[in-house]
């Protein structure tokens, strides 16, 4: 037995228009830029009742945010808790909707099988990035500030009722932002067509967020008035997203929630950076998911062959959009350097090998073979082990 | 071959724990002990109960609890008996498991979320058993 759930879906432009048919009080949970950028007034022009705007959302988000934000939503008591971000405001707006309805609920004791109480408190998502896909998966990603570590939290009311996938909300994205949000993207289809929990229902999304995502991201990055691109972009985050709530992220999220937990560097450019080398090295036991996947991106070769041109392609869509292959190129933009790499390369190997997405893969790697992925993909190497 | 549950059974699982270096490493901090419950189904008429300490990567003792009463764990983990059966093959993914709620953890969940690695080991360790039902 298992599952496949998903929020209702309002998708393509003008979708934003939804807002207007609800009732009642709103909060809106999203940082403090985007309500300096105006983009939260795209979603406040719609709102027919009283609203208040929580904008104490940071990146990599910690429990105490998602805790300031009830006491706001306490205060406030809405109808309606609305996410309006990145993954971060996401994630915290979930949160706070959980905890808000049940206030005895440590949030750091959400897991999968804890009893909670459902209240009616409806939750709406309006990404602003199209990445984490948290719009439409049952996981909240949180900081534990005092561990340099990050804690994912399933559940099933974490879901949100609904999810509004309008390309408005994303048309003036930077560059940059938007490449590495599209590689976050990329690296939940790919993990979850590999995860040992991939299953028929999610396999379809994985396959058409990653055909999605090699067509048009670099043309997305590029000229955020392309509004094709732009649009196809947002819907395959979405679809990603949808399938690792079902499937799970694997072996590039290990790495990636690893390295941002001690770094801080982008998370789409923790994963997508680490993918050509997950994928590689996660290909003894996953041959022949890979080869499928590549059979549908076009990719004619067989075994290892397959996996070669699928890390090909992915090395490729990073050239295409100035990401760099290797960690050690991407921290000297963070300003972290080889010594302070080094240094925390037992950390980084100790919370990648105990990270929670370890559980959906195949076979969970030795720490061994963490380290060496680690020392790998800051190097370069091609993987030989 | 031991049967589910007996105190040889417990043994041998004591013993697959305890030559895991995978599961030592994962769960080298680790401070908890468990109740572990076979709940009675069409094939059990009686519940079965078993105790593990685990402490800093390894099962310091096990033994079959006849009075659950009388033993006060960190952690409870139970589940019906043919659910046990289908674990034990590999046929129930024990995280799957929890989610559809064919078994139960009681405990302090923030502690699991971060050993869930060393919690899939030590599933992966019960198959190591060779077991009668």
């Amino acid at each position: 037995m298992w599952w496949f759930s998903s929020p209702r879906i309002v998708f393509g432009e003008d979708s934003l228009e939804f807002l207007e048919s609800l009732d009642g009080r709103f909060l809106i949970v999203t940082d403090e830029n985007l309500v300096k950028a105006g983009v939260v007034d795209k979603v406040t022009r719609y709102l027919k009742g009283e609203y208040e705007i929580f904008d104490g959302v940071e990146p990599d988000p910690s429990f105490e945010i998602v805790e300031e934000g009830v006491t706001v939503a306490q205060s406030f008591k809405p109808d309606c808790i609305i996410g309006v971000g990145g993954g971060s405001s996401l994630d915290v707006a979930k949160g706070i909707r959980i905890i808000y309805e049940n206030p005895d609920l440590d949030p750091e004791e959400i897991s999968p099988w804890t009893d909670v109480e459902e209240k009616g408190i409806k939750l709406i998502l309006i990404p602003t990035a199209s990445g984490s896909g948290s719009e439409g998966s049952n996981a909240i990603v949180l900081t534990k500030k005092d561990e340099y570590r990050k804690i994912a939290s399933v559940h099933p009311r974490i879901m949100a009722d609904y999810a509004i996938i309008d390309p408005e909300m994303v048309k003036e994205l930077p560059e940059r932002v938007a490449a590495f949000t599209g590689l976050d993207a990329l690296s939940h289809a790919i993990d979850a067509y590999v995860s040992a929990w991939k299953n028929d229902f999610a396999d379809g999304l994985c396959i058409q967020a990653c055909k999605l995502l090699f067509n048009y991201l670099p043309r997305a990055c590029k000229d955020r008035n392309d509004r094709e691109a732009v649009e196809k972009v947002h819907n395959a985050a979405t679809l990603a997203g949808l399938a690792i709530g079902s499937s799970q992220a694997g072996l590039s999220h290990s790495l990636g929630h690893s390295i941002g937990g001690v770094f801080h560097i982008p998370h789409g450019f923790a994963c997508g950076i680490s993918l050509p080398y997950t994928t590689k090295y996660y290909s003894r036991f996953a041959m022949e998911y890979y080869e499928e996947l590549a059979y549908h991106l076009g990719i004619q070769a067989k075994g290892e062959q397959a996996v070669d041109e699928l890390v090909k392609r992915i090395r490729s869509l990073l050239a295409s959009l100035n990401v760099p292959d290797t960690l050690r190129e991407i921290f000297k933009e963070y300003g972290i350097g080889e010594k302070e790499f080094y240094d925390n390369l037992d950390k980084l190997v100790y919370n990648a090998s105990t990270d929670n997405t370890v559980l959906t893969l195949i076979d969970i790697p030795s720490e061994e073979d963490f380290e060496r992925l680690f020392i790998y993909a800051f190097e370069g190497k091609e993987i030989d082990f | 071959m031991p049967k589910f549950f007996s105190q040889e059974w417990i043994d041998k699982f004591v013993e697959a724990i305890n030559s895991n270096e995978e599961y030592e490493k994962a769960a080298k901090d680790w401070e908890g002990d468990f109740l572990f419950v076979v709940e009675p189904d069409g094939e059990l008429e009686e519940p079965k109960y078993a105790y593990i300490d685990l402490y800093h990567g390894k099962a310091r003792e096990g033994y079959v609890v006849e009075d659950p009463s009388q033993v006060k764990t960190a952690f409870e983990f139970s589940g019906k008996f043919s659910d046990w059966k289908k674990l034990l093959a590999g046929e129930i993914d024990p995280i799957k498991g929890l989610v559809t709620r064919k078994f139960k953890l009681k405990g302090n969940m923030a502690m699991v979320m971060r050993y869930t690695k060393a919690a899939k080991l030590l599933v992966e360790c019960t198959k190591q058993v060779e077991t009668e039902f």
